[in-house]
């Protein structure tokens, strides 16, 4: 990056400028050092105390250099003018989120985070608590759209008022604002419109749960920042020059310099059809109950079920049982004890199974391991040693059930108590997730829950054999490819199913490595969700799958 | 150098002169303005108003006869005991890094500091009734300052007149205490206007028209009202000084757009038709030092004076103002550069600098962290820290750190006051030295306290400010710092000082926090109301899991005990009977 002419660009204009360096040593690539320069200039507002800015992010790209020009004019626009009460700061980043994740550590002297891998100089100047910010890309002298890129670490969302803002200023402009690359459709309300929008949100949730950030607004979402990133490219149809790009920006800045208080009051939960619509969290979450709620229902069941079981198996009781038509709401008060006995029970192999995803977890990414097979790219590698780690872990449950049956020994508990507690975590896990990322919950529960809630220790081989297959399709890696190939099929992309099928495989390598690597710079935590909570559930219930069959029991579903 | 000797000595003749005159007088009332074009096109102006009095603040019965003092403020003096008074109202941030130092350094808001008489018996009363007074006098908000927002400083803070000769300094008898959310207007400037002899009708306050002066970068108010010696022999008797004052960052490149030239019209709007006939002298200063060479300065100066200190040399353009308006003329002061583009440079910040952030995001845990810089490569430099933290702000002292380029350092002095919740602010005073060359980090960290729902101001998701910490230190006379406050407010005294040593004081940003603050709106209610729901459905949801339905047959339970049992069980739950058998819901813990 040209940083020195940038700065005498900026000075040049009256305003503070310094610059950041910063390096990043990859924490799965050894001896891959990243590193790079941050520019920023401050436009101080008069009659101000800079306790308040506004960001104007630059990625610095040779395919944003409009962008950075765009900025230049801007500033020299904004300074002429006098109306500015927030500070604003002109960012131009290298190395995408890196820089800006360097810069935003820096500018909230954030000591502790990854100071492992990410090492950045200390910022001279700083100029209040950030508001707000916009990262702007564009990548022509003339665009027709402004794409919107609102998701974040996490699936975190930016304030839907900050979305509209933008929307409604490129509107102004007549530059059309598209959402995942899809403009809004002419006649929302016909059928090809309502699948328009349902294409366009559906990018949204498979985006939102990957965890990653679309863009460089990720990383200021995580600092507390509402920011969005708009990107400006060149298609069919009437082009709009720098004139009506730099007034969507001033419009923009202009409007968020006018707020008197941080955003709050909107929805910061939602999910985008199309620009100009949302989805609330009202609306989606009740359908996300009924997903999850069979489990939940299921695992209540199973429980009184056991209790009625242990009533009725009670010699005592037998008799009395008889007598009450064998109804499923009453109990004894063996129950008690026992039942906690059967909760104790699942407690070895519930512990176990989350160490292992915890070992997975930790082991990932053995640089020894990285290193020494050199002749492999080191995303393929890491897939495999993840995935020879999960193979290894498909033999769970003979390890643990080889030494005989429920009752004869600690480690093995009965079948349906296994079923109870790993339906309620599941739910659990689900539920809580949805209000954290709610499109990773949502495509979770509802390829998992569905399977899971139905899978019962079989006595016939073939059964077993179905069901072995049809837990081993909702399996994490599985899970991931399968929504890989669909949201390819989504798009639409030509070529036979051969070649979508390796596509898919290598978008999976590369999406389980970027995960990896976001968790270990960024921080996020959607890969330690799968491996730490997901991937032990899935294990219980593959235990499940293999475990014996209890003599006992006399399910209704049976 | 013999003309300039002349010069000395006629200007020593002038000033002597104008001291005897003062002597005579019982009220002496000077107007100043005082000029300085920055770097980067801003342009620093400095009006100061001077009255003194020969009176003695400690006489009960001396504060009667109004001359030139204004009465509003005498009154206010004498009804509330108060020995010295300093307020500044201040719109943004004086840039210390950029713009070098002020004559007066305040913070961004309003800030008050007092000291009392030693009989007041009743301080905190007394600051309470004061503090109203004054916002009635000067329209600002100053009557928020209680007890929440006051600290006793004991070092930051001393008196900056006399004191009685008699009694030794007690820092009981302070108070300090400022608001920085306090935005500064023209309901301000009007009423400060108004204390001075000539108002706005003629002389330097003529130029006081608030469209242009709200237009300027930074604006800053200030009042400060102390005793000081009678003459510069001797300190036997006390007058009583009013320093008004007001200061403006100008920015030309803006106002004049983009040529350099400046003059008093293009500034004020305004020219100079005259001076103030009550007071004794009217003076215009101009630091032409950065600008010789670059720039002609019109009218030409009556006079120039070089100020030569530690190796560093000053020109000042005095411009007279009653011998430039003589006969109905009009006084317009005014550069002509001879490059009209603004060349944009990095600046040279000066000895001492500070930097204050917030540090943290979110609203769990956050800290302050304050840089001081510390530009001399040869003296180390001792500052006070000052700190008063609002209450809801809970600063853990244990781990405040000041480092120093990787070695910590440990402060000579530590006086710390844990605030009260609702009663009282953290203070925090520390005594420490800045190696020289060298930047020194101050952290400390806090928690944010949760609010009562009535305590939120009506924008409570801006965030709460918190003061500007308060360097103080003494400073070998820095080179662009001219002013020395000891004897008198006059910018003259700044001419021929013979002082080695300058007490100086800074005030950094303003911080920004926000608390947690609950959503005062209607998903807010929404979500109050989903989670009753959710609680009721838990409950009983909750009951109904762990509740046992027992079934209890009527007539197995033997002996006399049983039978009683039965029968008061039977009463009290009529409707459980069915086919001969009793069934009774005992709710047991699981």
């Amino acid at each position: 990056m040209p940083a020195s002419w940038l700065s005498n660009k900026f000075m040049e204009l009256g305003l503070e400028v310094y610059s950041q360096n910063f390096s990043m040593n990859h924490p799965l690539k050894k001896h891959t050092v990243v590193s790079g320069t941050n520019v920023y200039a401050i436009m101080r507002a008069p009659r101000m105390a800079s306790t308040e800015a506004v960001v104007l992010n630059l990625p610095f790209r040779k395919s944003n250099l409009p962008g950075v020009a765009l900025s230049l004019a801007v500033a020299k626009y904004f300074r002429r003018h006098a109306y500015w009460a927030k500070d604003v700061i002109f960012l131009v980043s290298e190395q995408d989120q890196l820089g800006v994740l360097a810069w935003l550590d820096a500018y909230h002297h954030h000591d502790d985070s990854n100071s492992d891998f990410l090492k950045s100089s200390n910022l001279e100047s700083r100029a209040g608590s950030i508001l707000a910010a916009i990262s702007l890309e564009i990548l022509a002298d003339r665009v027709t759209t402004f794409d919107m890129q609102v998701e974040g670490l996490d699936g975190q969302l930016p304030n839907l008022d900050l979305f509209n803002l933008a929307v409604r200023l490129c509107h102004t402009e007549n530059i059309s604002p598209t959402f995942h690359g899809k403009a809004n459709h002419r006649s929302p309300r016909s059928q090809k419109g309502y699948i328009h929008a349902l294409t366009t949100m559906l990018s949204m949730v498979i985006t939102q749960a990957s965890g990653q950030p679309s863009g460089n607004h990720g990383l200021f979402q995580r600092f507390n920042i509402e920011a969005v990133s708009m990107v400006g490219s060149r298609q069919k149809g009437t082009s709009y020059g720098f004139k009506q790009m730099g007034r969507v920006v001033e419009g923009i800045v202009r409007s968020l310099n006018n707020l008197l208080e941080r955003f709050h009051q909107s929805f910061f939960f939602y999910l985008l059809p199309s620009t100009d619509r949302y989805v609330s969290i009202g609306m989606y979450m009740p359908p996300f109950g009924l997903i999850v709620i069979p489990a939940v229902i299921k695992a209540l069941a199973l429980w009184i079920q056991m209790s009625t079981e242990q009533t009725a198996n009670d010699p005592m009781d037998q008799r009395r049982k008889l007598s009450t038509d064998g109804s499923t709401s009453e109990s004894g008060d063996s129950a008690n004890k026992n039942g906690g006995a059967t909760l104790l029970s699942v407690l070895p192999m519930l512990t176990m199974a989350h160490l292992m995803g915890v070992g997975l977890y930790i082991f990932t990414a053995p640089t020894w391991l990285l290193d020494m097979y050199k002749q492999l790219p080191t995303d393929h590698l890491l897939f495999y040693s993840i995935m020879s780690v999960g193979a290894a872990a498909l033999f769970f449950p003979k390890l643990v059930m080889r030494h005989g049956k429920p009752g004869e020994n600690i480690f093995i508990p009965s079948p349906d108590m296994l079923r109870c507690v790993a339906l309620l975590e599941l739910s659990l896990v689900l539920g809580t997730t949805s209000v954290m990322n709610f499109s990773l919950a949502a495509i979770i529960g509802i390829f998992t829950v569905p399977v899971l809630v139905c899978l019962v220790p079989r006595r016939s081989r073939v059964g077993t054999l179905l069901q072995m297959m049809v837990t081993v399709m909702v399996a994490p890696p599985v899970l991931l490819y399968i929504v890989i190939l669909s949201s390819k099929l989504l798009v639409g992309v030509d070529g036979d199913v051969h070649t979508l099928a390796i596509q898919s495989y290598e978008e999976m390598v590369s999406a389980v490595f970027s995960s990896v690597t976001s968790g270990c710079i960024y921080g996020d935590w959607t890969y330690g969700l799968v491996t730490v909570v997901l991937f032990p559930i899935w294990l219980l219930f593959w235990c499940l799958v293999w475990g014996p069959v209890e003599e006992k029991v006399n399910c209704p579903e049976q | 150098m013999a003309a300039r000797r002349v010069v000395k000595l006629l200007y020593v003749v002038i000033t002597c002169c104008f001291f005897a005159i003062s002597v005579c007088d019982k009220d002496n009332y000077v107007e100043e303005l005082f000029i300085k074009p920055l770097n980067n096109g801003f342009i620093y102006t400095h009006f100061q108003f001077t009255t003194k009095w020969n009176v003695s603040i400690w006489q009960e019965e001396s504060l009667k006869h109004y001359n030139v003092f204004p009465k509003s403020l005498g009154d206010t003096l004498q009804a509330f005991s108060i020995q010295e008074l300093h307020l500044t109202l201040t719109q943004g941030l004086w840039r210390h890094s950029k713009w070098g130092y002020p004559v007066r350094d305040a913070p961004p808001g309003a800030e008050l500091w007092v000291w009392f008489q030693d009989t007041v018996e009743d301080i905190d009363q007394q600051w309470i009734s004061l503090t109203n007074a004054l916002s009635g006098q000067f329209c600002a908000s100053l009557n928020f300052l209680d007890g929440t927002s006051t600290v006793q400083p004991q070092l930051s803070f001393r008196p900056e007149g006399i004191n009685h000769k008699d009694k030794s300094v007690n820092s009981s008898y302070i108070r300090y205490a400022a608001l920085p959310k306090e935005n500064v207007c023209t309901e301000n400037l009007t009423p400060w206007k108004k204390l001075l002899p000539c108002g706005e009708k003629t002389g330097l306050g003529s130029l006081l028209k608030a469209k242009k002066l709200y237009d300027a970068n930074y604006h800053s108010l200030a009042v400060s009202i102390r005793p000081v010696c009678r003459s510069r022999s001797s300190c036997e008797d006390p007058s009583l000084e009013l320093s008004q004052s007001l200061s403006l960052v100008i920015d030309n490149h803006i106002r004049n757009n983009g040529r350099r030239d400046w003059s008093l019209r293009q500034l004020f709007g305004e020219t100079l038709s005259g001076h103030c006939p009550l007071a004794s002298r009217s003076v215009v200063y101009t630091d032409t030092t950065d600008i010789e060479g670059s720039a002609i300065l019109s009218p030409p100066p009556g006079e120039t004076h070089i100020e030569m200190n530690h190796g560093h040399t000053r020109t000042y353009a005095v411009h007279n103002v009653k011998d430039f308006t003589l006969n109905n003329g009009r006084l317009n002061i005014g550069a002509k550069y001879t490059t009209s583009l603004i060349p944009y440079t990095s600046v040279q910040p000066p000895i001492l600098h500070a930097q204050r952030f917030a540090s943290g995001y979110g609203q769990e845990r956050g800290g302050i962290v304050c840089l001081l810089h510390n530009e001399d490569p040869h003296a180390n430099i001792t500052v006070i820290y000052m700190e008063s933290i609002p209450w809801y702000i809970r600063v853990y002292f244990h781990t405040l750190t000041i480092e120093s380029e990787g070695v910590k350092i440990k402060p000579e002095y530590q006086h710390f006051v844990a605030g009260k919740d609702r009663a009282r602010p953290h203070l925090m005073e520390l005594v420490f030295t800045l190696p020289r060359s060298s930047t020194t980090r101050l952290s400390i960290e806090f928690d944010r306290a949760f609010l009562k729902w009535t305590e939120y101001p009506p924008d409570a998701s801006q965030g709460f400010l918190i003061n500007s910490a308060v360097i103080s230190t003494v400073l070998v006379r820095p080179p662009n710092h001219m002013f020395g406050f000891a004897e008198s407010s006059e910018l003259s005294h700044m001419f021929n000082n013979t002082r080695e040593t300058y007490f100086m004081r800074l005030h950094t940003e303003t911080l920004l926090v926000a608390l947690a603050t609950p959503d005062f709106s209607m998903p807010y209610n929404v979500i109050c109301l989903v989670c009753t729901v959710v609680a009721i459905a838990f409950g009983s949801i909750h009951n109904l899991t762990t509740r046992r339905f027992i079934v209890e047959e009527a007539h197995k339970k033997g002996g006399i005990i049983g039978k009683i049992k039965n029968f008061f069980r039977r009463k009290s739950v009529p409707a459980a009977q069915s086919e001969g058998s009793e069934i009774k819901s005992h709710l047991k813990d699981s």
